[in-house]
């Protein structure tokens, strides 16, 4: 559990670093373009390899990449076909989605998926429909008569700029729990679909508990780790602990993206798919 | 040494087409008694896993179909740093082959499978596969275009028998925690088909580009452990299928007894290959304590030149030569 003193002191720590390490020029809030963004990537990057998320390769779209955006879209047509008596499966899920990229997934992911070649639509089907596909069957799995699962679109995003600071930190929950949408106190879901890393997985879940209590004022009571490899939920309960832990590992995902390619190294296995490695002189080799 | 196979089920050879699969796939969507995980083989690879020491921070030890190859060829080998080895014309036709399966279970039959598969690999940004095809389908021989073609048509037809209520994913990635997390097994199904939640109702495609040979059956049995490990409950089958050489029954929960014992049997490899591998990583020279074991993958192997084991001549490195792979089931 968490104490709203706790918390409250929390997110003042972590917005007066924030706004010392990023400090908000002029008057009023900055535009988007000029913020420092910060995710759940960055701050659970930085943990690994400071330098790691300093602003490195370009971003390439794919299927791979595409496949939980699409996947949820693709969940919450299931859970609609459903609703309406006619159910689909995973895959014509997946493929309506595609259909109806330019609605529903934005004009640049739109203009690259009309952009493939015939075949290419049917890899981000493919991809997508077995991303959902282990989520549906995890989730099966782990039935709970007190919880269910409410996929959105879009998704969701909580977004926070603490005062005087020019970040924008956005948390992603995958899904919210549908018992409790009209309390702030919401449980999320986050899904996994890499192999798990105890402290890394903790502390973003950790980054979204902090991102939604700054937003909504109260932190969520847990978030469900939902790993599909292993097909099974984790329930992480936010408490004081895990606040604090997420908090010290955004300051230090803020402070490492500042600093960019000057934030200290840690050389290791990683190095090998790093963004940063083409620029990095510490990089290890293989 | 590994623990061998203890039981054959029958190997089914029909041709390229899966009309044996077809069946099986249908009867995922039938109500079925699921077969559980005999409670040996948790045990014993818990056990094993408890055992293993690890660093703090160095996370689990994993292991993978490939590390168990290598831990059965030679342990030397298996801690030779991992070299990327270059993709070559073989393996890239084979990741076309498991394209245009996909394609053919989403979409049916297609003209020109070929170019398809090639616009998956570039929509999946599979430069690699890419580079080596130059990015086209001239490079491809007509054997591989009518492989293409057969692996696109038999698995359309494998596509019609799927029930609505059986999902198909393709690649999908599998991990078990063992003993506390010390161990991690892991894996990829080429397509796993199942019903939600539903549990036994699991089939695993392992797709061949090319012929079976009696070692994949030890293949067969893994991906049958590691799907048994995650559920709780063994699959209701594992089938290679390759579209050249028809189809290949790994495993069948049907029968129950030897399924069982694939289980088992499957256990007792990874947990030799556990042990070995703890046993190595404790000593601060496991190169010096590692059992090494000479073969035709010496050819390959970057501490040949210090081996005193690797034959001295080209024929030794020769996979056809007479004893060759003696660890081949």
């Amino acid at each position: 559990m968490t104490s709203e003193p706790a918390v409250s002191e929390i997110l003042d720590r972590v917005a007066a670093a924030v706004a010392s390490l990023a400090p908000a020029e002029g008057e009023g809030r900055p535009g988007r373009d000029r913020l420092v963004w910060i995710n759940q990537h960055i701050v659970t990057g930085a943990l690994t390899c400071p330098r790691s998320v300093a602003d490195g390769g370009t971003y390439v779209e794919s299927a791979a990449n595409l496949r939980r955006r699409v996947g949820t879209y693709a969940l919450v047509e299931t859970a609609e076909a459903e609703q309406s008596g006619r159910p689909i499966d995973n895959l014509r899920a997946a493929r309506r989605v595609v259909q109806e990229a330019d609605d529903l997934l934005g004009s640049n992911v739109a203009s690259w998926i009309e952009g493939l070649a015939p075949g290419g639509r049917t890899a981000v089907v493919v991809e997508a429909a077995a991303w959902m596909g282990s989520v549906l069957d995890t989730l099966a799995r782990s039935v709970d008569e007190h919880v269910s699962w409410n996929w959105q679109r879009p998704q969701v995003w909580r977004e926070w700029t603490p005062p005087g600071s020019a970040v924008l930190f956005r948390a992603r929950a995958d899904a919210l729990s549908t018992n409790n949408l009209r309390s702030p106190a919401l449980s999320a879901l986050i899904v996994l679909d890499r192999s798990a890393d105890l402290q890394r997985d903790r502390i973003e879940a950790g980054f979204l508990a902090v991102v939604s209590a700054a937003v909504s004022g109260l932190a969520p009571r847990s978030v469900a780790l939902c790993r599909v490899r292993e097909r099974r939920i984790e329930p992480v309960p936010v408490d004081d602990a895990l606040l604090e832990a997420a908090a010290a590992a955004i300051v230090a995902g803020v402070e490492a993206k500042v600093a960019g390619l000057g934030a200290s190294a840690v050389p290791g296995r990683h190095c090998r798919w790093c963004a940063v490695r083409p620029v990095c002189p510490d990089a290890a080799p293989g | 040494m590994a623990s061998q196979p203890e039981v054959r089920p029958p190997l089914s050879v029909l041709g390229g087409r899966p009309e044996g699969l077809a069946v099986k796939l249908r009867s995922l969507g039938e109500p079925r008694e699921a077969l559980p995980i005999p409670k040996a083989v948790v045990e014993l690879l818990d056990e094993s896993a408890r055992r293993v020491v690890r660093e703090p921070g160095a996370g689990p030890l994993r292991v993978s179909k490939s590390l168990l190859t290598l831990l059965d060829r030679c342990e030397a080998l298996a801690l030779a740093p991992a070299e990327p080895s270059p993709l070559t014309h073989a393996m890239a036709v084979g990741r076309l082959v498991d394209h245009s399966v996909a394609f053919a279970l989403t979409r049916g039959v297609v003209d020109r499978p070929s170019v398809v598969a090639i616009a998956m690999a570039e929509a999946s940004g599979d430069d690699e596969l890419l580079s080596v095809l130059s990015g086209s389908v001239d490079t491809l021989t007509e054997e591989d275009q009518a492989l293409l073609e057969e692996a696109n048509s038999g698995a359309a037809r494998l596509g019609t028998s799927r029930p609505r209520s059986v999902m198909a994913l393709a690649q999908s990635s599998v991990e078990v925690p063992l003993g506390g997390r010390r161990v991690l097994l892991g894996g990829r199904f080429d397509v796993e088909f199942l019903r939600a939640g539903v549990p036994g109702s699991v089939g695993i495609l392992e797709v061949k580009a090319g012929s079976f040979r009696d070692e994949h059956r030890a293949d067969g049995y893994w991906y049958a452990l590691l799907a048994a490990l995650r559920d709780g409950v063994a699959p209701a089958w594992v089938i290679g299928w390759s579209p050249a050489a028809g189809e290949f029954d790994y495993f069948d929960a049907v029968h129950a007894t030897a399924a069982a014992s694939a289980l088992v049997s499957a256990a007792r490899r990874v947990s030799d290959a556990i042990d070995r591998l703890a046993r190595l990583n404790e000593s601060t020279e496991p190169l010096e304590i590692a059992v090494r074991r000479s073969g035709w993958w010496c050819g390959g192997c970057p501490l040949r030149a210090g081996c005193p084991l690797a034959p001295a001549s080209a024929e030794g490195f020769d996979r056809t030569a007479a004893g060759r792979d003696e660890h081949d089931f």
